[in-house]
């Protein structure tokens, strides 16, 4: 059974879906990253998984039940970050975990200093919260998210604010989340190069719709092979390419070719027998950023 | 439900709406007895005191500082945008509301308290002599401030449908100098702001002649504040339940 599946997921505001038709499975042990450009959908769909808003049409199944109408103990399983970190400014770390941890039905101070070490805010846990940087509050917004230990964990953008080296220590923790506490983690973003490293099946969402949902490897298939050519004359070549065998082509700005939908051999054969000096002829296969900018039709920012 | 108003008197804790409020109550008894201790030609009485700090605390100051507490307890969440924590915590919507208007409540009733035990510290102040009827007056004064805290469904309604702080302090601040004129009014009797002294004026301080010049009757009036209070607390809980808070 899926951990979470959302089936023709819908939010109107007036006329505009802001999320249209969405449907996405996450799978027990997945780390899914949910991907799409900024103001394309997916915090309104992360807040409809968890009941915070109601769908127009379609629904949720978290953890097999609907978050709307399921006993609230449900939520007692899912841990989440939805579109920044939110907090009671006036009150410590400590204290704003311990608020969390209450309202999940716990009361064990060891629990949070454990989770606060684990984000690297050991030392911090009694500090006010006006000192804490962007990155210092994102991960107390990831720790709170994880009190009581859920199975399923939802990341809105949990990257905002993080350096590298907190990027880099965020993706070492999800994987042992998922490895060591057999957690399920979703992920929104909308960065791809973030996603990539840490993401077991990857779902696309544009301008509301869901545009694929795959596992990493069959996405990169998904891209296909393409060839880079670096030839005399790329204008020529290009059209000829165009013309004769139907392949689509690009000319990068470095003057590169970028040609698919055509064999190595054949592209070589027809570029020299019109006298054209090939330099260059490298089949590799499609970067997840380019298939991710295709699928986008080239926005990956809003 | 226990564990839920705990959580919300622990967001509460050394929040600054506390301390301001608290603050503004404490002018309830320092205005009254500045008022008895400058008086030229008078010798002031316990009854006296007590009995202008309560006019003080129900009809200006108790009003306005029973805004801010309604405004405040449903504006910070939105300002801080903590509603998504409480409302993907497992804890029902209509619980947290709940807690919330509980906390409010108390939170009102003490600082009642709070202005009554400040009164009877300026009145030692003025050395007026050995304190009486102390139940009496901490009844009146209780009563005083669940008077003013039929008010909080409203102004929590006003807070939801605004989102913001200071629409509902304006409204407070307009319907608190509304309230004073108001209160010699023959209608006084329904209008919820100033219906705490009228209540206070028949239960306790009665003088039938000027309740019996106000327009309806203490039944009518009673209805008119159970009202007040329970159609702004039905409305409040539907619209946690149903609405897209966040």
């Amino acid at each position: 059974m899926s951990v979470l599946a959302t089936n023709h997921l819908t939010k109107r505001y007036g006329q505009q879906a802001v999320v249209n038709d969405v449907s996405l499975t996450v799978q027990p042990g997945d780390i899914y990253g949910f991907l799409g450009p900024n103001g394309a959908g997916k915090t309104t769909t992360l807040r409809m998984i968890l009941g915070l808003i109601r769908p127009t049409a379609g629904g949720v199944s978290l953890l097999g039940q609907d978050p709307l109408t399921a006993d609230r103990s449900l939520f007692r399983q899912v841990g989440s970050l939805i579109e920044g970190p939110a907090f009671w400014p006036h009150l410590s770390a400590t204290e704003n975990m311990g608020i969390i941890q209450r309202m999940k039905g716990g009361s064990d101070p060891k629990e949070i200093a454990a989770i606060l070490d684990l984000v690297g805010l050991g030392a911090t846990g009694r500090k006010p919260l006006k000192q804490f940087s962007l990155g210092m509050k994102q991960r107390l917004a990831i720790a709170m998210a994880l009190l009581g230990r859920p199975r399923l964990l939802i990341l809105d953008e949990p990257t905002n604010g993080l350096d590298p080296e907190g990027f880099r220590e965020l993706r070492a923790l999800l994987h042992r989340l998922v490895t060591e506490q057999s957690m399920t983690v979703l992920l929104s973003s909308h960065l791809l190069s973030e996603v990539e490293l840490v993401a077991t099946r990857i779902g696309v969402i544009q301008e509301g719709r869901m545009v694929t949902e795959a596992t990493v490897a069959d996405l990169r298939r998904q891209g296909g092979a393409r060839l880079e050519v670096i030839v005399n004359r790329p204008d020529l070549a290009a059209t000829l390419l165009r013309e004769r065998l139907k392949a689509q082509v690009e000319q990068n700005p470095d003057g590169v070719l970028v040609v698919q939908g055509a064999e190595a051999a054949a592209v070589n054969r027809l570029l020299v027998r019109n006298d054209l000096d090939v330099s260059r002829l490298l089949e590799r296969e499609a970067s997840l950023e380019e298939i991710f900018f295709n699928l986008t039709g080239g926005k990956t920012h809003g | 439900m226990g564990n839920v108003l705990q959580i919300e008197a622990l967001k509460w804790r050394r929040s600054p709406l506390v301390w301001v409020t608290l603050a503004s109550t404490l002018a309830t008894p320092l205005l009254a007895t500045l008022l008895f201790g400058f008086a030229e030609g008078r010798e002031p009485t316990w009854h006296d005191l007590l009995n202008q700090a309560l006019l003080i605390h129900t009809m200006m100051i108790g009003p306005l500082v029973t805004t801010l507490i309604g405004a405040s307890a449903i504006s910070t969440e939105y300002q801080f945008d903590t509603w998504k924590l409480s409302l993907t915590a497992p804890i029902k919507r209509w619980q947290v509301y709940t807690a919330k208007l509980g906390v409010s409540l108390i939170w009102c009733l003490a600082l009642s308290v709070a202005a009554l035990l400040g009164t009877m510290v300026g009145g030692s102040l003025l050395h007026l002599g050995p304190f009486e009827r102390f139940w009496y007056w901490a009844y009146q004064w209780l009563i005083g401030g669940a008077g003013l805290a039929i008010m909080l469904p409203f102004y929590h309604l006003v807070t939801f449908v605004s989102r913001s702080f200071f629409v509902t302090s304006g409204a407070g601040i307009v319907g608190t100098f509304t309230g004073i004129l108001m209160v010699s009014s023959k209608w006084a009797g329904y209008y919820p702001i100033a219906s705490v002294p009228l209540l206070l004026a028949i239960w306790f301080n009665s003088r039938p002649g000027e309740v019996q010049s106000l327009v309806g009757t203490q039944p009518v009036w009673l209805l008119c504040l159970a009202a007040t209070f329970l159609l702004p607390l039905l409305i409040n809980l539907v619209f946690v339940k149903r609405a897209d808070l966040t």
